[in-house]
Formats: structure tokens, C-alpha cells, sequence
């Protein structure tokens, strides 16, 4: 029988296996602050493009009816500069907001609802491929490159895309790590530090974020809605008064002019 | 005769595609616009601060808020001050505690000094030091005092001449209230007065033995009056159906005045502009509380946070239930004639505070949403 005496692990090891267990811990921490960071820039498109459709395209509607009846203005009565300067304005904001919704309003956008599936593959592609757990240049390159599809395939709900993106990345030589203690130990510290940085730079995002307009306007639709109310359908209520009432006026000016 | 856009106008010109970030820039425009447009249908503007949990939050005179926040990457507690009126980012600031904590803190305890430029902060948990921060300077003043017990309430009076602090540690638990020299920054060196819970267990009204009263917890809310003659004080019970007591001491030698027991555990205490008029909340129902009489008699409204405004007969409440919906909402109430002039629907708002002029009444949920009514007057 022959025994093993068990070999003790050298300083540089050692270090390497708690620097190992702390860069695992990080790899979740980040994977977990990429896919909020993410769900919520997409969860604020969808959002957006939803206030856009229904609200966005009611301003839109009304600037064009106040522009109208600025130039309407501006026929009956050419000789005032003032008019002409407000119909000018008028126009340029109605464009303005035409542009902005104007396109969103064409179709029903996609509200953005993830799976848990979804959010599982994507936690696990941002814990594998984060630029941010490597410190080899050309491999940072490949994963960023890989992130950003990623990002895209989350946001767009492509599960597929996500599961081949993994299984790529898993098969490619990039993966295959190893080349002694010491210069894995200054590797995984590198890979350890970059990973808090971006963690840092997540949380400020994200504080951005949640100072943005369309942020605080979600969040007073989320308030509205727990109380039972729809506040897109009271704010378009709202502006298709105004609208109503400036096609009123419009249909009145030529005879207020007239008499 | 109807236009829509379809029909081509005189003068007008053809909407032509802009570079994406300009349309982002424009819709951005639009999200505003609707955002305007709601704030000029409510009296209450609504924010989120920020979006971790925190429960520990207090408001100042200015409309800031202090909370403890953990610097992950650096190991130690800090604090956190986020601003309610500006769209400006947060910002830390680090306070060099002996002993910093290894985790986040459950517990802080802030107290604003009446122009909300200094704010004592006596965290984290269990700490035994108050530190003064000048937030306006974005910096740590100093170490105010180490105390051989951890604070758990602060005080700071409107007029900027007391400051109060309980200590806990059980039936050794104690208050003490410092006087601020004119002319000089807030120091707590030796106490002004002190009251220690056997100065008062004994003088508990109706109780035959302790016993009957359940046991002391912990101080709970301080507030000092207008004009600076009372400190009132909450002495938590031990108990689920037990009633807290309200103690009311002088100024500044803490003189046990009177003992009043709550109807149920006393949530909040603040004086009305009238310091001879205390309202409290107990068990979710506001009290006002007559010092000539000693008499207390309910208010119409359910209320757990209660803040009197400084000049008017009104006062900014919350409550985290309302009759038929078990909805929270934050409100303010004319305390003439018991109504409610307005109100906005909110959940888990822990502290409430008005502007140091009396415009706008703050209020901030753990879940970071920020609250501001603007008073028209």
C-alpha cells in the first residue's frame, strides 16, 4: 500500500485559493448588478416607448394643432412680426414632437417582462464572459464584444441567442486558463479589482438612472397604479382635451376673424 | 372645418429624421412635458431617492436627507446624504469611527441642527460616539463626545440652543440635554441635565408595583418644545397590549414635570406652535395632549408620524393604514377644525419634516420614494 503524505499548499497557493473563492463571490455580485443594470435600461425603453405611444403622440398631436392655428393666425393678420415669430416656434416644436413620438407611435411596442429562464442564462453569460473578470487584453476584447450581443439578446428576449453565446465562449481556447501560482495570483487580484470598479461604476449608473425623468415618471405611474389608476390613459385623457378644445378654435377662427 | 396633421399647411415644413441621440433628447422633452403636466395636477411631488432598502432616514430643515450606507469596497460605514429638492447625485461622507462596523448598519440615529447645514449622526449600530458633520461643507467637523452607553434618539431644538440624546442600556438607560453657548459650536462635554429611568419608574400613574406598568424597553421619540422650555420624552414598555409613557421634563435641568400614559405604544410626539399643546400618536391614533389640564383627547385622524408646522395650525401626518383599504397615506390636516386639506396615497414613510420657513413638508418611505407639498397659503 502506498501512502500520500498531503503535499501543504505554498503561501502563494494559498493566497490564490482565498483570492479564488473572493473573485467567485464578485463574478456573482456583478453578474447580479449587469442583469438589473440591464433589465432596468430595457424595462425604461419599454416603459418609454410605451408613455411615447400613448401620451407622446397626444403632445404631438396638440403642438401640431397650436402650430396650425399659429399659422392660421398669421394668414389673417401677416403684417405682425410677433405672429410670425410664435407660428415660427410653434412649428418647430411641433416638429420636435413629432419626431420624438411621432415614429414610436406607428406600433404597439413590447413591454419588456423577462423570463426567469431568460434572467438565468443572462446571469450566467455576465458571470462567465464580464470583460471585467479578465485580465488578458485580447480575451477583454472577446468578452466585450460577447457582452454587448448579450445585452442586445437579453433585451430583445432571445434565450437561443444567449445559449449560444455561452456554449461559444465555454468551447473557445480564450477559456482555458493556467500558467503557475504566481502569475495566476496577480491575474485573479487584477480580475478582482476590475470587477469592484465596475461594480462602482454600475451603482452610479444606476443612481443616474433612477434620478432620470422617465424613472420618476414610472415610479409615479407605479404609485397610480397600486391605488387602481392608469396614469398614461388620465395624462392622455387629459391632453385630447386640450386637443379637443384648440380643433375647436381652429373650426371658430376664420369666422372670429371674419366678423 | 377639422385639420389633422395629414393636410398640408402654408408655411409648414416637412418633418425631417434626426440623429438618434437628438431624438432621444426629444422624447426625453416629452417625458418632462408629462411630468410638468402631473405636478401641476397634484400638490405633491414625488421622487425616488434611491433604491436600496433603508430604514434609518432622517430629513433636514432644507430638504436633505442623512442615511447610513456601507462603502463595500472600503469596509466601512459612512454616510449617505441624498437631496429631495435638487436632481443632484448623492453624495458620502466618512465619518473616522473608532471601531467601524465590519456590516451594514440596521441602526442610526441623525439629528439636523435647525439651519440644516451640521447634522450629529450617532451611528452605526451600537456606536458610542457622536460625530458633527457639516453637510454644506461636505466634511467631518469632529467627534462631539464617546459615551460609556450607545445613542439611540437625537434632538436638536428649532432654536438651535438645546440638543438631546437618549442612552441605552436597559434600567440604566438615560437622557441628557446640553445647552449650546451663543457664540459657540455644539459641544457635549458635561451634561446641562439628565434623567435616568429610576428618577421616573417610580412616579408612574396607576401602577401599585412595576409590574403592573410591564417593563421599560428603551426611550423612543424626543422632542423639545418651541421656545425651550420642555423636553417630552417616550418611554417604551415592554409588551404588545402595554402603554408607553410620555414623560415631560423641563428645561434645562430635565425635571421630571409629568408622567402620561399612551393609550398603546407612542409612535411619534411633536409640540404645535403652541408649546402649552402636544400631539402624539399612539397605536396609529393622533392625541393632542392639553399641558394645563394634562388632558389628552383623540384627534380625527389615524396617524403613526405627526409633525406640527412651525407658524400655522396645521400639521404634515402618516398613516400606514386607512379604515376600508388598508392603504397608507401621507396627509395634511387644518388642527382647527379637524380636516384634511390634502393628501397623497404612500406607503412606509418613516419620517416627515417641514421646511425650516414653513413652505413645504418633506417626507421619505425606506423604499427612497421622497414627498414634498408645497403649503399655499
Amino acid at each position: 500500500m502506498t501512502t500520500h503524505k498531503a503535499r501543504r499548499a505554498k503561501p502563494e497557493e494559498q493566497e490564490l485559493d482565498d483570492k479564488r473563492k473572493e473573485r467567485t463571490q464578485l463574478e456573482s455580485e456583478l453578474a447580479d448588478r449587469e442583469l438589473r443594470l440591464t433589465s432596468l435600461h430595457a424595462e425604461l425603453s419599454a416603459f418609454e416607448r410605451q408613455y411615447l405611444r400613448q401620451v407622446g403622440l397626444r403632445y404631438a398631436e396638440l403642438d401640431e394643432l397650436k402650430a396650425l392655428l399659429a399659422e392660421k393666425m398669421v394668414e389673417h393678420d401677416p403684417g405682425q412680426e410677433r405672429l410670425h415669430r410664435a407660428a415660427e416656434q410653434a412649428r418647430a416644436r411641433a416638429q420636435e414632437s413629432q419626431a420624438a413620438a411621432g415614429t414610436e407611435g406607428l406600433e404597439a411596442p413590447p413591454s419588456f417582462t423577462p423570463t426567469a429562464e431568460i434572467k438565468s442564462v443572462y446571469r450566467e453569460v455576465a458571470r462567465r464572459v464580464h470583460p471585467d473578470l479578465t485580465s488578458d487584453r485580447a480575451d477583454r476584447g472577446k468578452r466585450q464584444t460577447l457582452m454587448a450581443a448579450a445585452n442586445a439578446a437579453y433585451k430583445t428576449g432571445n434565450v437561443a441567442r444567449l445559449h449560444t453565446l455561452l456554449a461559444d465562449y465555454e468551447a473557445s481556447p480564450e477559456a482555458v486558463k493556467g500558467e503557475g501560482a504566481g502569475a495566476d495570483l496577480v491575474r485573479v487580484i487584477r480580475q478582482i479589482s476590475q470587477a469592484r470598479n465596475r461594480i462602482s461604476e454600475i451603482e452610479a449608473e444606476i443612481e443616474q438612472i433612477i434620478r432620470s425623468d422617465v424613472f420618476q415618471l414610472r415610479v409615479r405611474c407605479e404609485e397610480a397604479e397600486q391605488a387602481g389608476r392608469d396614469l398614461f390613459q388620465e395624462m392622455a385623457r387629459r391632453v385630447e382635451e386640450q386637443v379637443a378644445h384648440l380643433q375647436q378654435r381652429l373650426q371658430d377662427q376664420p369666422m372670429e376673424v371674419g366678423s | 372645418m377639422k385639420h389633422t396633421r395629414s393636410q398640408p399647411q402654408s408655411g409648414s415644413t416637412t418633418i425631417s429624421k434626426r440623429a438618434s441621440r437628438a431624438l432621444a433628447a426629444q422624447s426625453a422633452a416629452l417625458v418632462r412635458r408629462g411630468l410638468r403636466d402631473l405636478a401641476r395636477d397634484s400638490n405633491w411631488l414625488i421622487k425616488k431617492l434611491f433604491t436600496r432598502r433603508m430604514n434609518e432616514l432622517v430629513i433636514s430643515p432644507t430638504g436633505q436627507v442623512c442615511a447610513t450606507s456601507y462603502d463595500a469596497r472600503a469596509s466601512r460605514a459612512r454616510i449617505s446624504i441624498f437631496d429631495i429638492e435638487l436632481s443632484a447625485p448623492a453624495f458620502n461622507l466618512d465619518v473616522p469611527y473608532d471601531h467601524p462596523p465590519e456590516k451594514p448598519a440596521e441602526r442610526a440615529s441623525f439629528a439636523w441642527s435647525p439651519d440644516g447645514r451640521y447634522v450629529v449622526a450617532a451611528s452605526p449600530d451600537g456606536s458610542q460616539e457622536l460625530h458633527l458633520l457639516d453637510v454644506q461643507a461636505r466634511s467631518h467637523v469632529r467627534l462631539l463626545n464617546s459615551f460609556e452607553q450607545a445613542s439611540d434618539s437625537l434632538a436638536w431644538a428649532s432654536s438651535g440652543n438645546y440638543f438631546a440624546a437618549s442612552f441605552a442600556a436597559g434600567d440604566f438607560s438615560s437622557i441628557r440635554v446640553w445647552r449650546k453657548a451663543s457664540d459657540r459650536e455644539l459641544s457635549l462635554g458635561r451634561a446641562d441635565g439628565e434623567i435616568a429611568v429610576a428618577d421616573w419608574i417610580a412616579a408612574r400613574p396607576g401602577s401599585e408595583s412595576a409590574e403592573d406598568a410591564g417593563s421599560f424597553r428603551n426611550y423612543g421619540a424626543l422632542a423639545l418644545s418651541p421656545g425651550d422650555e420642555w423636553l417630552a420624552v417616550v418611554a417604551e414598555i415592554d409588551g404588545d397590549w402595554a402603554d408607553d409613557y410620555l414623560l415631560l421634563t423641563r428645561l434645562p435641568s430635565l425635571r421630571l414635570a409629568d408622567i402620561h400614559a399612551g393609550q398603546g405604544h407612542i409612535t411619534d410626539v411633536s409640540w404645535s406652535r403652541d408649546p402649552q399643546q402636544l400631539i402624539y400618536c399612539a397605536s396609529g391614533q393622533a392625541f393632542r395632549l392639553k399641558l394645563e389640564s394634562r388632558e389628552a383627547s383623540a384627534l380625527p385622524f389615524a396617524a403613526e408620524l405627526f409633525r406640527c408646522h412651525p407658524t400655522l395650525p396645521i400639521a404634515g401626518c402618516f398613516a400606514s393604514w386607512l379604515k376600508n383599504s388598508a392603504k397608507g397615506r401621507l396627509f395634511v390636516a387644518n388642527l382647527d377644525d379637524g380636516t384634511v386639506i390634502d393628501e397623497c396615497p404612500a406607503e412606509g414613510v418613516v419620517d416627515i419634516r417641514w421646511s425650516g420657513d414653513g413652505t413645504k413638508l418633506y417626507a421619505v418611505s425606506q423604499d427612497g420614494l421622497a414627498y414634498a407639498f408645497e403649503v399655499s397659503i
